[in-house]
């Protein structure tokens, strides 16, 4: 149980065709916080930076996705969740939802890694249909704040709702944003529900780690 | 100054002169009284110790504003300060702020609470700290950022009551409450609200 870092883009909201503040990345840091630690206190310091709804909106998707948080024992060190650079101007968390299920998977390493940017709210939950993802009206400006973190020396996944409200593939609406991050080794990858994202960063982590074999048995 | 050489000296002299009285005749005349006169009766109404120079300036930002429309009440509003709203949020067209999560200003001085409730919007203004004896008693209201361009701060707006979406006349403790119906165009302005003062005529 390594330390974990999760990225949450933050947009500025104003009225439609009206110029805007730049937007910002939200920096979640998930460490083990020691055998005695509480985990609902670090939980609850989450929720004074204004991620409460979108952290009872995780907990409930990871419920729904059949991936609830392990049970407290002896053998499993309590996460603490901190925010590096909290943003008293945040007033609406609910895409950070997706970053924050995902964020309790990849300490628990039931996701593979340790860092990854999210952006995406749940539509109700419901055992039918798991924890399905909302499309997102805003990614424009979260693509560009993503930009902030520079090239990456290796691959940092950026997974994001797989269609536009319109019903568009946000590889076909975003290519261009797409491909400039694909350039910095930030690959964006669409996703419909949080099992996928959790599939998604499976594969993802199997071709970093399936590219140097392949290499080794090209003939020389 | 070249004391080995005074009369290379009196011709530098001679040359700042003539370039001087140059930019003096490329420069326009001076106003005339009359002309003086009729600019200053084009301006708005002179406030206190305002100086020719902030009246023009004024002028210049007024005539900036939007045209008043008729069969419109208008309201003096004075922007204050706009609320810079961010968000993770990624479905909702125009969200509202995660319950129990109040927007604030940049500047400390306003705290605005919005709630839902039963087809309305309820919001609750609270002045903080020295703003709250500043602002008891006074009318304040909550306009759309569009409606209040940034240089139009603390400058007085005349705005259309409907741009003004909420009125609150606080009480002594610098808290006020207004109920307004929970519409798309109501939760836009709320996207970036101006808090302003509500100023009465003369």
């Amino acid at each position: 149980m390594a330390r974990c870092t999760i990225w949450i883009p933050l947009v500025p909201l104003t009225e439609p065709g009206r110029a805007s503040a730049p937007s910002v990345l939200l920096e979640i840091g998930i460490e083990p916080g020691g055998y005695g630690a509480d985990p609902d206190t670090s939980r609850q310091r989450l929720c004074g930076y204004g991620l409460a709804r979108a952290l009872a909106d995780a907990q409930a998707a990871l419920a729904a996705a059949g991936l609830p948080s392990p049970a407290r024992n002896w053998t499993r060190e309590p996460p603490v969740w901190h925010v590096a650079n909290p943003d008293a101007r945040l007033s609406n968390a609910a895409g950070a939802a997706l970053g924050l299920a995902l964020g309790e998977l990849l300490y628990d390493g039931r996701c593979p890694g340790s860092r990854l940017i999210a952006s995406g709210h749940f539509l109700p939950v419901s055992a039918a249909h798991g924890a399905r993802l909302a499309p997102d009206r805003r990614l424009a400006g979260k693509l560009v704040a993503a930009r902030a973190l520079g090239p990456q020396a290796a691959p940092l996944p950026f997974l994001v709702p797989a269609h536009t409200p319109e019903g568009i593939a946000i590889v076909q609406e975003y290519a261009e944003p797409i491909a400039a991050l694909s350039a910095l080794n930030i690959p964006v990858t669409p996703v419909a529900s949080l099992e996928e994202a959790v599939a998604a960063c499976w594969r993802l982590d199997q071709d970093v780690h399936s590219a140097p074999t392949s290499k080794r048995t090209i003939p020389s | 100054m070249n004391p080995n050489n005074p009369a290379v000296d009196r011709e530098q002299a001679f040359w700042k002169i003539v370039l001087h009285r140059l930019e003096l005749a490329a420069s326009d005349p001076p106003l005339s009284r009359r002309e003086a006169a009729e600019l200053l009766a084009q301006l708005p109404p002179r406030r206190g110790a305002e100086t020719v120079g902030d009246r023009i300036r004024r002028a210049t930002a007024e005539a900036r504003l939007p045209q008043r429309r008729d069969n419109v009440i208008y309201v003096n509003f004075r922007p204050l300060i706009a609320i810079q709203r961010l968000a993770a949020d990624s479905g909702e067209e125009a969200p509202l702020p995660d319950p129990g999560r109040p927007l604030e200003s940049a500047d400390g001085r306003f705290r605005l609470s919005i709630a839902a409730v039963a087809g309305e919007l309820r919001l609750t203004l609270e002045a903080l700290g020295f703003a709250a004896d500043d602002f008891a008693h006074r009318r304040l209201g909550v306009a759309a950022a569009s409606a209040c361009p940034a240089s139009a701060m603390e400058q007085i707006v005349p705005l259309g009551s409907d741009a003004v979406i909420a009125q609150f006349t606080l009480n002594a403790d610098g808290d006020g409450v207004c109920t307004l119906p929970d519409t798309p165009e109501n939760r836009r302005v709320l996207l970036q609200p101006v808090i302003g003062l509500i100023e009465d005529d003369g």
